[in-house]
This record gives structure tokens, sequence and C-alpha cells, in this order.
């Protein structure tokens, strides 16, 4: 069966039809790399393609000679990514931990507290009014940080559950015969036997933070929020103002327009922005998978 | 069990309470207290007074927002993106997910994996730069590489609305596909395999082995995930819908969904009353659904269901 | 042992970073209203220095800190005051000022338009300015006149204070210089825009790569350039007054003009000869990016004396340009357009006023605030008549500051020019603006209170054909009954009537 001719056509026909997909994964992304190395007059006239006429590294040139903003938001996107990824796996493995404790009184009103979350939510206007009002968190670090990324019921329930199917109840016995206390068994028992599905949630929560635009969108504005964008928050402002000049709703922009960064120095930002998760995913190709898998994200 | 006993139990596992109260405490700002703003929703808002002492419009609100036709629209849009993202991403990464298991070179075999999954992790902003760059009337390579090879004239993409449901099928589909066939593939893998031994030795041909051994055995997950998906079927993702189209307003009858409708007409519009009352209705109605829908998992894969 | 330490590391992470985001944010707000309370700090003035925040629409610049310093030393010993400037990023301006405004924010006074403003009255987002105006706006009297001021009100309520750049423009066709001399092109032909399609015939023969005219669907595309003198939009497209300079005082649905189909049919016969893009409904590359990239012979745009240098300056290439019409009108929105409002979320409005109305007259201040400082971010090419430059080695995107937003700032017509300007700018400005014609609704606002969700399925219903409409890409011929059905359907009657109710009650008043 496995030698046989009808076989091969099909392994021809499956791996050739495979390789388009992959092909159609990777052209995109291939385009904007391309654009970032073309002359800008050329993408301007003869518009976006794989084979420019002319080639160009002065977006290159250009982040590394101007890109003090750049260079800074970049910065900032580890950072965020960094603190908000920390924090919130120990606050959802934590979390988790105590739900899995069986003995405890009220663990289901308590799940369900968590739980409903993911049910009902207040929108928008009163979510901005209380942070900005109530925590001040307006042009703060904590504003790229804290809101709606912090911690999802959908990863405490789904760490929780791997706790509860792999850990097995034998060694918290055992624990407590030896007089451990519920933090050493955290740290002793739960933290290091629960690390494969920490990494996947830690992998997923740090990808939501290094692409989540909209909270710079909805928290920073003028120049103390402008020093804390995200290069998401860079790259959708540049775009939103690109389009907003040429709406023609504002007079006079002939000057504004000149100094908006160029067709390619955007691309090459985005590209950029895109090349750590390039380098990154192959390494930890596995655990993406195992969190998919899981149900890490929702959709 | 008396009070006594449950006392304490409580005070046993102290030490248990203190480790949950950071995320409680999280959860409760981040997710219950805005809850309370609903009220907005019946309110007309004067910021010189204040939310709170705002007077009251009863469903005033409502009113407006059913009175337009924007409300059918919103609806319309979003229930039927969603439909056609759940059939088109399940059929795509299926037939995928066959595909890739059928191969037999395994470096082929876990390349394609690998690649499928690329534009998951890619932020909606960075989408919006790869489908300007494709189809930007002026510059897009659709355009300017692929029309006059087709000798087709340059058709203005952001103008035309009746392009846009195939693009944000399509570039849903692209980006979460990936999504969709890595589950598909471990449920074919948890395949019992001797089943497939049998039907070798009795000669069934590789599509009667699909179609008898490997469709059903999907059809566990296939019913979970769909209706997992039907159950968030009144929300979407606010950067396809508005990042994507860039916000374009030729497009708007056919691009705009609850969530983007609920941020123009707060933010550009500056109409709290309307977007409060969409804002509302979202909640309330994806509630149901999702209530709706966790019933109808539970009775057929208990494990698989949220609640 | 490295088990044990990162489990606590993390733990104290956590502990420290959730008290201090919810205790210690407060230190780093916005406003720095409460963060400048350093004590040391007063030793001018008995009373704590109040610091004013002033929120513009345009680009950030690096070395904002830098003026804003040296704006102070002028503020301070006058008024005891500090400027806090905060400069929004034009493409969510709008939102993030709805979100400011909804927050409490600090924000004293900002930039936006007449529209904008009474959609914050109705919401109670800015104060009455009436009384303001009337004690502390002494420049401001000065400068525009009680009736102007008296204009920038609704229902007796003051909504904001005009920018004085205003101006009056005439349509007319800017031409690339080195091909209208390429091809003989006699300019002064050109008499009005029928004369355009000879022009266009020649130069498209020898330049079959370009296209002839910049169109796009949007205010900056040739239609309503073109009907610069022609209708009075009194707030939106829906409802406007044809022929405002004539005294009508009819309120009238544009799309159904004999204008508005003679225009579109124009432009369409253009299009159709391929003397306009093939996306211009959508064309989101501005025309300066086109123009310099050489890809565009012409545009229609607003002639005024200001114009020239800035585009030339924006594209690199000269231009010939010819006035298509005659007359020049000042609209209703000529000083509503741009405006500066103060919000409810001001701590203490008069003083806001006080340092809106001082900065009004102050010509250090405006310059500073548009052009930075001097000897850094300008020099003086000529001193005597005004005229400066970037320094040696600076230029536009390593200056440190260059606001340059003259229009956009409250009295750009105090501040130095640039060079290449005329540098009697500002006599030929006024001259200008007093050749204009005023439109019968000057200083009249309408307020659309109550009309939301018709203006909400208009908004629909032009963006579903206008653009298209108007840059001249769709057959009006089919396309206009078509528009002008659905915008009935979505209530533009409503809203005309609404307009005709207003401005007659408007009208009655001012007799």
């Amino acid at each position: 069966m496995l030698h046989s001719k009808g076989n091969t056509r099909f392994q021809i026909l499956a791996n050739s039809c495979m390789l388009a997909v992959t092909l159609m994964v990777v052209l995109p992304f291939l385009l904007v790399f391309i654009s970032s190395i073309t002359d800008e007059n050329v993408l301007i006239s003869n518009g976006y393609s794989f084979f420019p006429e002319k080639l160009s590294l002065y977006a290159y040139q250009y982040i590394s000679g101007q890109g003090a903003k750049i260079f800074r938001a970049y910065g900032m996107t580890i950072l965020v990514t960094l603190i908000g990824t920390a924090v919130n796996l120990l606050m959802s493995s934590m979390t988790a931990y105590v739900l899995s404790v069986r003995t405890l009184p009220f663990r289901h009103a308590i799940t369900f507290y968590i739980f409903f979350t993911m049910l009902f939510g207040g929108g928008l206007v009163p979510t901005y009014m209380m942070y900005v009002n109530t925590f001040h968190i307006k042009n703060t670090i904590w504003a790229l940080v804290v809101p709606g990324l912090m911690l999802s019921a959908n990863s405490v329930l789904l760490i929780r559950t791997y706790y509860v199917t792999s850990i097995p109840e034998a060694l918290y016995e055992s624990a407590e015969i030896d007089g451990a206390g519920r933090m050493t068994v955290f740290r002793r028992i739960v933290l290091p036997l629960g690390k494969p599905i920490l990494v996947t949630m830690g992998l997923f929560t740090g990808l939501a933070y290094w692409n989540d635009w909209t909270n710079g969108l909805y928290y920073l504005s003028g120049k103390d929020g402008q020093r804390l964008y995200t290069i998401q928050n860079l790259l959708n402002e540049m775009i939103t103002n690109i389009q907003y000049l040429a709406s023609g709703k504002v007079q006079n922009v002939g000057a504004e327009v000149n100094r908006m960064p160029t067709v390619s120095v955007r691309m090459a930002i985005a590209f950029v922005a895109m090349l750590p998760l390039l380098i990154i995913y192959p390494l930890l190709q596995k655990y993406f998978a195992e969190g998919i898998t899981v149900g890490a994200v929702k959709g | 069990m008396g009070r006594n006993s449950t006392w304490k139990a409580v005070k046993k596992h102290w030490a248990l309470y203190l480790m949950l109260f950071p995320g409680c405490l999280y959860l409760f700002i981040n997710n219950y207290i805005p809850m309370a703003g609903l009220i907005i929703a019946f309110k007309k808002v004067n910021f010189s007074k204040g939310i709170w002492a705002s007077p009251w419009s009863g469903l005033d609100n409502f009113k407006f927002l059913f009175q337009t036709k924007d409300a059918w629209v919103i609806t319309r849009n979003t229930i039927l993106y969603n439909l056609t993202f759940i059939v088109v991403n399940m059929i795509v990464g299926i037939f995928l997910a066959i595909l890739i298991c059928e191969i037999q070179s395994k470096i082929a075999k876990k390349l394609y994996q690998s690649m499928i999954l690329v534009p998951f992790l890619m932020s909606m902003v960075i989408l919006s730069y790869i489908v300007y760059a494709l189809f930007s009337a002026e510059n897009g390579m659709v355009n300017n590489s692929i029309m006059p090879l087709l000798g087709r004239e340059a058709i203005s993409w952001y103008n035309e609305p009746k392009y846009w449901p195939a693009i944000l099928i399509v570039v849903n589909c692209w980006k979460g596909v990936g999504y969709g066939c890595l589950i598909y593939i471990s449920t074919i893998i948890g395949i019992d395999k001797s089943l497939y031994e049998a039907a070798k030795l009795d000669g069934a041909s590789r599509w009667k082995q699909i179609k008898h051994i490997t469709l059903p055995g999907l059809k566990a997950t296939i019913i979970t995930l769909t209706l997992l998906n039907i159950g968030r079927i009144f929300y979407s993702d606010f950067g396809l819908f508005y990042q994507v189209p860039m916000n374009s307003g030729t497009l708007l009858n056919t691009i705009n969904v609850i969530d983007t409708y609920v941020y123009r007409a707060l933010l550009q519009l500056g109409n709290i009353g309307m977007a409060s009352a969409a804002g509302f209705y979202q909640s309330l109605v994806g509630f149901v659904v999702v209530l709706f829908s966790n019933f109808a998992v539970k009775k057929i894969d208990a494990d698989s269901a949220l609640f | 042992m490295r088990k044990r330490i990162l489990p606590m590391v993390l733990s104290t992470l956590l502990i420290t970073t959730a008290v201090s985001a919810f205790a210690g944010c407060g230190k780093t707000s916005l406003s720095g209203g409460e963060g400048q309370k350093t004590p040391g700090d007063s030793v001018e003035s008995a009373e704590e220095p109040y610091t004013v925040t002033m929120v513009m629409t345009g680009t950030q610049q690096p070395d904002e800190e830098r003026i804003e310093q040296k704006i102070n030393e002028i503020l301070m010993p006058e008024l005891n005051m500090k400027l806090d400037l905060v400069v929004l990023p034009w493409g969510s301006s709008i939102q993030q000022i709805q979100l400011m405004l909804s927050g409490d924010e600090k924000i004293d006074f900002f930039y936006t338009d007449a529209q904008h403003a009474l959609q914050y009255m109705n919401n109670g987002q800015i104060v009455d300015m009436t009384d303001l105006v009337d004690k502390y706006g002494n420049n401001l009297k000065q400068i525009f006149g009680g009736e102007v001021l008296q204009d920038m009100s609704a229902g007796g309520f003051t909504f904001g204070v005009p920018c004085h750049c205003e101006n009056v423009s005439y349509p007319a066709i800017f031409m690339r210089k080195d091909l209208v001399e390429k091809y003989n092109i006699d300019a002064s032909k050109i008499r009005s825009v029928e004369d355009l399609d000879d022009v266009f015939a020649t130069v498209q023969a020898g330049e079959p790569d370009m296209d002839m005219l910049f169109s796009n669907g949007s205010t900056n595309g040739p239609m309503y350039r073109l009907g610069l003198s022609k209708f009075d939009k009194i707030g939106s497209f829906y409802g406007v007054i044809m022929d405002p300079a004539e005294g009508n005082t009819k309120v009238e649905d544009l799309f159904a003009s004999d204008w508005f189909m003679d225009t579109a049919k124009l432009l369409y016969g253009w299009y159709q000869k391929g003397y306009i893009n093939k996306d211009a409904a959508t064309e989101n590359e501005s025309w300066n990016s086109l123009m310099k990239a050489g890809k565009v012979f012409s545009m229609i745009t607003g002639d005024h004396p200001a114009i020239m240098p800035e585009l030339e300056s924006s594209t690199g290439y000269e231009y010939v340009s010819v006035r298509l019409v005659d007359l020049g009108v000042k609209m209703s929105n000529y000083y509503s357009d741009i405006i500066f409002s103060i919000a409810q979320n001001s701590e203490d409005p008069e003083k806001a006023m006080q340092c809106l109305d001082y900065i009004y007259g102050n010509a250090d201040i405006m310059n500073l605030l548009n052009w930075g400082e001097e000897g850094i971010d300008y020099v003086f090419i000529d001193r005597e008549n005004g005229l400066i430059a970037y320094p040696e080695g600076v230029n536009i995107e390593n200056v440190g500051y260059s606001l340059n937003l003259g229009w956009e700032i409250p009295n750009g017509r105090i501040i130095h020019l640039w060079e290449g300007s005329d540098p009697n700018m500002n006599d030929l400005m006024e001259e200008s603006n007093k050749q204009g014609v005023p439109s019968v609704a000057v200083g009249f606002v309408f307020d659309a209170t109550g009309l939301d969700t018709q203006i909400a399925a208009l908004d629909n219903v032009y963006n579903k054909y206008v653009p298209s409409i108007i840059s001249g890409t769709v057959d009006p011929e089919s396309y206009i009954p078509k528009l002008i059905e659905d915008m009935e359907t979505a209530g533009l009657g409503d809203i005309i009537e609404a307009k005709q109710e207003q401005f007659d009650a408007w009208l009655e008043e001012k007799k």
C-alpha cells in the first residue's frame, strides 16, 4: 500500500496543495519585507510589488538614525509584555491552585464569581471611566498592563483543570503531613509540576500583550502618553494619521503630511514589529500548538 | 454542618483566601465595577452633572437605537459574518487537517502544521498593513500586478462594499484557520489506529477511510467548537472590522458590527446614549446566547461545556 | 536554591505592582495639575501657580517641554500660570477628546469646531463662555469685535472663541509650472472650469502616465473646492443655502441642485477621458505625496495669499494658478470651523479664560507655540519682514520643535512668516478677507440636537454615494437620483425643515 502508485500520486498532490497553502501564508509577510526595502518613489508610482524596480535601504537607515521613537516603543512593548505576563501568570496560577483545592469552603461560589466574567461585561464606556477617574491609570505604564489583560477567567479555569488532573492528590497529602503550609505547597509542588501549562499560558499571554493596541488607543494621549507608546500603538497611529490627513477633513496639511513616515518606513516598522514573533515561534512551536489544543485562546 | 464548622473551615484555609485575593480583586475592578455602568443606557448623560446625577431617560436610548436602520444592520452583519466565519473556518480547517495527517513525510507534516499558525500570531494592526498593501487602490499589489494579469480593470477596493464580505472572510480564515486546524489534527491523532488498520485490511480506499473513520471521529470536536463559537456570535473582532477596512465610510453598511457601532457612536459621534444602549443590547443578548449554546454543548459533550 | 528564589521574587513583584498600580499612579497622571506642586516652586507668588492644560491636534514635537518652559517664563510673571500643552494625533484626536471629556481628566481649553462643540454642549462637557469672554476677553474683543463673539453661541450659550486665521478663498486650478511651459499652455486663456478640457487633453497626450487632475471623495476634492463660493453648508451638507452671497435664504438640498449635477457630470466626463486617478473615490494618499511623486499634473483648491508657498514647499514643484471663479464668499463657518472651547473638566474656568485671552495677544507665545525657539528651531533670514527658516543643519526630520499649525493656534496672524512667504502676507490676507462677500448666514450655527437618528442615517447614505459621485468616478445621471431618494428616506426633510426654522428665527432676531 505504502509504495503503490496511487499513494505516490496522492502524496504529490497533497504536498503541492499544502505547499500552496504555505506560500499563501508566507507571501504577505514577504511583501511587507520587500516593501520596506523598496525605493519610496517606486512604491508610490508602481505600487507594492514582489519585484520592485529599485531597492533602497532608506527605511532602515531612517529607523536606525531617526528612530529614537521607534526604539523606545520597542522597549515599551518588551517591558509591558514582561511585566504583564509575569503578573498575569502569578495571579492566574495562584487563583487556579486555590480553586483546585477540593476542601475549600465556598469553592463553587468563587469559581462562579470568576467564571461569570466570561459571560457578561460592562463594555468600554464604564470601564474607561472607572480606570481613568478612579484609578488614574491614564498615561501611566499601568494603562498598558492592567485593563483587560491581567487575568482572564478562561486561563484560570484551564490551569485549574490542569492542576486537578495532573497533580496527584497524594502529593498534597504527604506535603501536609510534612507540615508544609499552603504557600510552600504552591511554591514547591504546584508551580514546578504545573510548569508545562504555565509556559503555554505564558506564551499566549505574552502574545496578547505584544499584539495589544487597544489599551494604548484608549488610555494614552499627549506627550506623556506618546512616551509610553508600544510598537503596535505607533503603527496604529501612523496609519490612522495618514488616512485622516488624506481624508481632507483638515485644511493646510501640506507640512504635516511631509513629516509623516513614508510608505517604506511604515512597512519597515511593521516588519520590525513582527520579527520577534517570527523568530521565537519556530523555537516554541510545540507550546503554541499545545496551548491551542487545550483551549488557551478563545476563538 | 453548622455555621461554626464552616467558619472553622474558612479559618483553616486562610492562606488560600489570601492567595485568592489579588485575582478576585482584579476581576472585581476590571469586570464587576463596569457592569454597574450599564445603567448609563437608561440615562440622558450630562457630564456637568455627572453620570449618577444625570436624569433618567427610561427606554429613550433604546427607542432611538431601534428606530434607526442601524440596529437591524449591525445585528444582521454581526450574526451573518460570524456564521460564515464558523462554517468557512471549519470546512477549510478540517480539509487541511486531514490533508496534513495523510502526508507521510514527517518533516513536511511538521512544517505545514507550523506554517498555518503563523498568521494567528500577528496583531490586527499588522494585518491591516498587509491588507492595505494588497488592496490599496492606487498602490496595492492586486491592482498593480494581479488585475492586469487577468486583463481586468483596477478596482477601488476600499470603496466597493460588495467585495468586503469576501475579503473579510478570507482575511479571517487566513488568520484563524490554523487554530481550528490544530485542534482537528490533535483529534485525528487521537483516533484509534486499529480502526484504520482494519479498514486497510478490508481494502477500504483512502476516501472511504476518511469518510467512515476520520470524519465520524471528528464529529464531537466539530460540534463542540461550533457551539462554543455560536456562543460568541454577538461579539466580533473589533480590529478585523474597524482596522482592516480602514474605517472606510463607504463600506459602513457592509462592515458595521455591534462592536464597531458602539465605538463609533461613542467616540466619533459623541452619542453616549446610543452607544451604551447598543452595548447593553449586546451584553444582554450575548449572555442569553451563551447560556443557550452552553446548554446545547452540555447535552452533547458534557466535558467541553463551559459550565 | 534558584527554584525557591524565583517564586518569591515574583510574589514580591506582584504585590508591589498591585499596590503601586492602584496607589501610586496618581503621581504620574497627565495634567501635572497636582504633579507639579513641588514645594519651593512658588517663590514668585504666594499663590500656587495654576497649570492650564491646552489641547491641540497635530504632530507631537520632541522638544515640547523646552518650549513649555519658555512659554512659562512669560506666563508666570504675568499671570502666575503655567501652560501644559497636549498635542493629540490627527487620526484619533476626536476620539481622544471625547474620551478625555468623558473622564474627569483635566483639560482647560481645546481646539475643536462648532459642530463638535454643540455636541459637547448638549452632553454638558464644555462650559458657557459668555460671562468669561465678557469679563476677561479683552484681546478677543479687540481682535474680533463683539459681533463675532456673539455669533459663537447657541441659545445664549457661548461654546467657543474663534482662531484668528480666517481666510476667504477662491476656487482655482494649480498646474505644474514645468509642464505648463513644456506644452506651451496659455494660462491667461483659462477663464472657467470648462476651459480645462483642452489643457488636460494637451498635457495628457504628452504625459500618458500622469493623472491630469487630483481628485478624491473628500472635501479636499475638486467638487467641493469648485463649490467654495457656491453654497453655504451651515454645519453640514444636509440642507444648504445656494448662492449665499446673493441673499438667498432658502435652505435646500445640495444634492438635488443643478450645480451639483452639472459639476458631477463635468468631473465624470474627465474621469471617462482618463484625466482623473482611477481610484479617486477612495484615494488614501494625500495630494501632497502624489504631487511630490510626480504623478499628478494639477489640482483644484482654494486660492488665498498663503497657499502658494505651502504648495511649493510641500510638493517640491512650482505651480501656475488660475482662479476659476471671481467671487470669494465668507461662509457661515468662516469663524466657527476652528475654535477653542473651555472644558467642563477645567478646574478653574476663569483662569483658563484669562490665559486663553492673554495668549491671543502675545506674539512671543504664539511664535513659541508655532515655530519653537529662535536660534534653535528657527532663525531669521529677514528680520525686518519677520521671515524665518530652519537654522543650518536643521530640517523637518530633526527639528526639535516646529508645530507649524498657523491656522490652528489661537492667533496665527501675529507670528513670523516662513521663508518664501510674501512679507506682506498679513496685509494681503486682510485685503483678501475684506474682498470676500459675506454669506447671509455668517454667524448662524445650526443646532442639531434631537436629530441624531436622521443624521446617523444620512451619514450612511452620504458615505455610500457621495464620495464616488464627487470624485467623478461614477455616472451622476444614475447615481444622483438614487442618492436623493435615499436621503429623503433617511430624513433629510426633517433636517432641512429644522435648519430653515432655526435660520428664519435667527434672521428675525438679527433684524
